[in-house]
């Protein structure tokens, strides 16, 4: 059966592995250790190696949902999980420090991926920190010259919000395939 | 209807002798039933009417003020049993009649089963939205005037007048109708409040307003008033007005870019409205061809570029001195089969069939 991957990342406390447990159809395995750094601050368990979970289509195939770990000295293992992904899913903390950083740093991470797929971004905790507003992230977006990305506001353990915005995904790479 | 009110009438119609009603969601709704007292009675009637064409409305009042068609009930008010129970056959006779009584079984003794199928709920929660104007030729240059809307008589273009007032007086201001205040908005012309509940809002949205009854000045907030952010509801009120129209002066053949996306998961969704955003922020295309292309109704696309134009989410390019218009299959002949199916079934997955007809708890 054919196998496809779908990849989540953002910094630590996003909601990555929230967000692949919303769509998995299999428990979700997470590699979760408890925090020896400055991630404790965050939670005090987070994602040293990866996320997994998958959707079953009703085909038989398989869409695995890959998490990237949080922690930045992870990064090591990102083009490896990318590999022939369909796109990327980028979950941005508002409530960090400044999330326009970790917006930038993901974007030139991933700039490969991005280049040769897909990327939207959902902005999470917003609840927690309304500042800054999601226009903040077009403009940051406009200044990368990638003012096409969808951004949307999203509670990552709402189905349909991570729904809508694999959907977008999905959209921006072919509009007319999923009809 | 304030809750507590809700809540006592649902009390009173489960006591219907002989009938098992509920007080249901309006797009399941077999009888609507409309208070034609209330201050805006009258809208509520017409936008139900434009809602739900076929639908009986048992329209209560004590001052007579009923707005007679062939799908009124009327009930004098006060409301008795007896009159509620006559009231209520004559509506399901209505409902009968018009042929809305879908295939769902047996209803068990006592009890009417719900005539409205859930496909069909579906459909009507989207007609919201879009409404149901059949797809325009073009060419046809009087047939295609009926796909245009003018936003300045609507709600839309009073709310977005009261903006301007009070960013250019930067005060708050107060959008008064009949001297009633319907809508108050903030000094930046960014949040809103209002006293109304979001279906009499919908209601005033969708029907013309005279402009004699409507008036915009400088007031004041008062303490405990709930203020909001004004998008979503620039949003609500452009699809309101335009259900599946543009506005007027907008070229058929101009070419629409998506500057922005639009915040899809906080804001009321329009059919196909993601697939739209994806096709105008990759590939600009004109308001047809992005019909042609999605092979979706027009009348969809219509809806999505309204709203996007009322929060100035789009780029309108002049249409080129030799319009082409695009197939679906000139603009798909590249896709991978493997990847175009691929898609299907995911969002089949996430979604179901239906899809593009929630409405996310803004207000």
């Amino acid at each position: 059966m054919s196998q496809y991957k779908i990849i989540f990342t953002g910094p630590v406390g996003a909601g990555k592995t929230t967000a692949i447990a919303a769509l998995s159809d299999i428990d979700p395995v997470s590699t979760d250790a408890w925090a020896s750094d400055e991630t404790q601050v965050r939670k005090p368990k987070t994602t040293v190696a990866m996320d997994y979970g998958a959707m079953r289509l009703d085909d038989g195939s398989t869409v695995h949902l890959y998490g990237t770990p949080g922690q930045e000295r992870f990064d090591f293992m990102w083009d490896i999980l990318t590999e022939g992904g369909i796109g990327l899913v980028l979950l941005i903390d508002n409530a960090r420090p400044d999330p326009m950083r970790d917006l930038r740093f993901y974007m030139d991470a991933f700039k490969r991926f991005i280049g040769k797929t897909a990327v939207v971004v959902g902005v999470s905790r917003r609840d927690v920190k309304d500042d800054p507003p999601l226009e903040a992230y077009g403009d940051q977006l406009d200044q990368l010259q990638q003012s096409m990305v969808p951004v949307f506001e999203v509670d990552a353990r709402n189905k349909r919000d991570i729904s809508l915005l694999v959907e977008a995904l999905l959209s921006v790479i072919d509009p007319v395939a999923s009809v | 209807m304030e809750e507590i009110d809700v809540r006592r009438f649902e009390l009173f119609v489960r006591h219907v002798p002989g009938f098992a009603c509920h007080i249901v969601d309006e797009a399941e709704a077999e009888v609507a039933i409309i208070d034609v007292d209330h201050d805006l009675g009258a809208y509520m009637v017409q936008a139900h009417r434009m809602l739900f064409p076929g639908r009986p409305v048992m329209q209560l009042s004590s001052a007579g003020k009923f707005m007679r068609d062939k799908h009124a009930v009327c009930i004098e008010k006060p409301v008795t049993i007896e009159k509620f129970v006559s009231a209520l056959e004559q509506s399901l006779r209505e409902s009968d009649a018009a042929g809305r009584q879908a295939d769902v079984g047996e209803p068990a003794p006592g009890h009417r089963a719900t005539a409205i199928s859930q496909d069909s709920a579906e459909l009507r929660k989207a007609q919201f939205y879009v409404g149901s104007m059949p797809d325009l030729d073009p060419s046809d240059v009087a047939i295609r005037e009926r796909a245009y809307y003018q936003p300045g008589i609507y709600l839309q273009g009073m709310f977005e007048s009261a903006r301007r007032f009070a960013r250019a007086n930067e005060a708050m201001t107060v959008l008064v109708h009949r001297g009633a205040p319907i809508l108050k908005v903030g000094a930046d012309g960014r949040s809103y409040a209002s006293a109304l509940d979001s279906r009499s809002l919908r209601s005033l949205a969708m029907i013309p307003l005279a402009k004699d009854d409507v008036r915009i000045m400088a007031g004041s907030v008062v303490k405990g008033e709930a203020w909001r952010a004004a998008t979503p509801l620039v949003w609500d009120l452009a699809l309101w007005a335009a259900r599946g129209r543009i506005p007027g002066g907008t070229a058929l053949d101009a070419t629409i870019r998506l500057l922005r996306w639009p915040n899809l998961t906080r804001l009321a969704l329009p059919p196909d409205a993601v697939r739209i955003a994806g096709l105008w922020s990759c590939r600009p295309s004109s308001l047809i061809d992005t019909a042609n292309v999605l092979a979706i109704p027009q009348r969809n696309v219509f809806a999505f570029f309204s709203a996007c134009q009322a929060l100035g989410l789009l780029e309108c390019a002049a249409p080129s001195p030799k319009p082409q218009t695009r197939s679906r299959e000139s603009v798909t002949a590249d896709a991978e089969p493997q990847r175009r199916g691929l898609f299907k079934r995911i969002l089949g997955k996430l979604f179901g069939m239906a899809h593009g007809d929630a409405e996310p708890e803004h207000e």
